[in-house]
């Protein structure tokens, strides 16, 4: 059963900010003293929730004492508190390369699927110059000129995008191993603001997915299936990216207001 | 303000090590309890105070003791509030 002081202390380490070995001396110094004040409450002839809630009155909120915390901290633009911001930025990156490559693959299962000219195919009223036409034929040999150009396009939108998602799996493992060793201070706790990552890749995949989807199916509706496929494919991996992005806010926001998944005693 | 409750918290450091509970003890309330460790540990940063992990009474404790400059510190602080008391006397009779 959870009791006031670990009610008191699970507030206290949302609230503290700092590196892990301070913030966990500081809860194990809280409880302590909220243990102490509380067996002398009891002594002196308080019931024993009584002195407990004495207790932890007398120590002051949890935000106010990680205020003070925070007060007689060193200056926060520390280089610990910027190495934390770089690792979330290039987390985003990564994962933002990464799904540009992903997208890659998806637009080449559509042009399996629908055809070349779904994923980029030019819009009917444009007209090929001789030497563009010439061009796209010389390294793309059909029998028409459109052809050529869509078959050309196609393999920008493919290979283009899995060399992006490439330069993303280097950034990733880039910051996987950042964490491991420590770099950058990633043994901090709460420098950067809970759920900071979750909710910029939420936002930035969300609307990245609105704009995407937006204009190609609106090309669709609107004009012409020529070429829909590469907005469509970036759009739909963006709206997995955002999804997984949120899901993971919500666990972030869930276990800040107490309603974790895991079973209490 | 700061300076006052730096002082009280050396103070209740003077020649005895204690742990976080019983230098709250020591010191006259008047603040929430647990903003003293932002200040023991401050003080520690700032090398007038040092702490270990100790066992007291068959439990692990941090136990905090001034340094030596803690202590000049200390003698510091008090000299000040000393002459601070002075001044306002002798104010005071000079009216």
């Amino acid at each position: 059963m959870t009791d006031a002081i670990d009610a008191y202390l699970d507030d206290l380490l949302v609230e503290l900010h700092g590196r892990a070995r301070d913030v966990r001396r500081i809860l194990v110094e809280a409880e302590q003293h909220l243990r102490d004040a509380a067996d002398e409450g009891v002594r002196a002839g308080l019931t024993a929730d009584e002195a407990t809630r004495q207790a932890v009155e007398r120590f002051g909120s949890a935000r106010l004492v990680a205020r003070r915390f925070a007060a007689e901290a060193p200056p926060v633009l520390s280089r610990r508190f910027l190495g934390q911001a770089a690792l979330a930025l290039v987390l985003l990156g990564g994962v933002g390369l990464v799904a540009v490559g992903v997208s890659g693959g998806v637009a080449a299962g559509m042009g399996s699927a629908f055809g070349k000219t779904f994923v980029s195919g030019d819009s009917p009223d444009v007209v090929y110059t001789p030497a563009r036409c010439a061009y796209f034929l010389e390294y793309y040999p059909g029998p028409t000129c459109e052809q050529a150009a869509t078959a050309h396009h196609f393999d920008e939108v493919v290979f283009y995008r899995l060399a992006a998602g490439a330069a993303g799996l280097l950034a990733l493992g880039g910051w996987w191993l950042a964490r491991r060793r420590g770099w950058f201070g990633s043994e901090e706790v709460g420098l950067l603001p809970d759920g900071f990552v979750p909710t910029i890749g939420a936002a930035v995949f969300g609307l990245a997915a609105a704009g995407l989807l937006a204009q190609g199916v609106g090309q669709i509706v609107v004009d012409t299936s020529n070429g829909a496929g590469q907005y469509v494919s970036a759009g739909l991996v963006s709206l997995a990216v955002a999804a997984w992005f949120v899901r993971s806010l919500v666990h972030v926001l869930a276990a800040r207001t107490g309603g974790s998944t895991l079973a209490t005693s | 303000m700061r300076a006052n409750l730096d002082a009280r918290v050396l103070a209740a450091l003077a020649g005895v090590p204690a742990h976080g509970y019983r230098v709250t003890m020591r010191l006259d309330a008047g603040v929430p309890e647990g903003t003293v460790y932002p200040v023991l540990h401050r003080l520690e940063r700032d090398g007038l105070v040092r702490s270990a992990w100790r066992d007291v009474d068959g439990r692990r404790r941090r136990l905090y003791e001034l340094t030596g400059a803690g202590a000049t510190a200390l003698d510091r602080l008090a000299a000040a509030a000393q002459a601070r008391v002075h001044d306002t006397y002798r104010l005071r009779w000079s009216v």
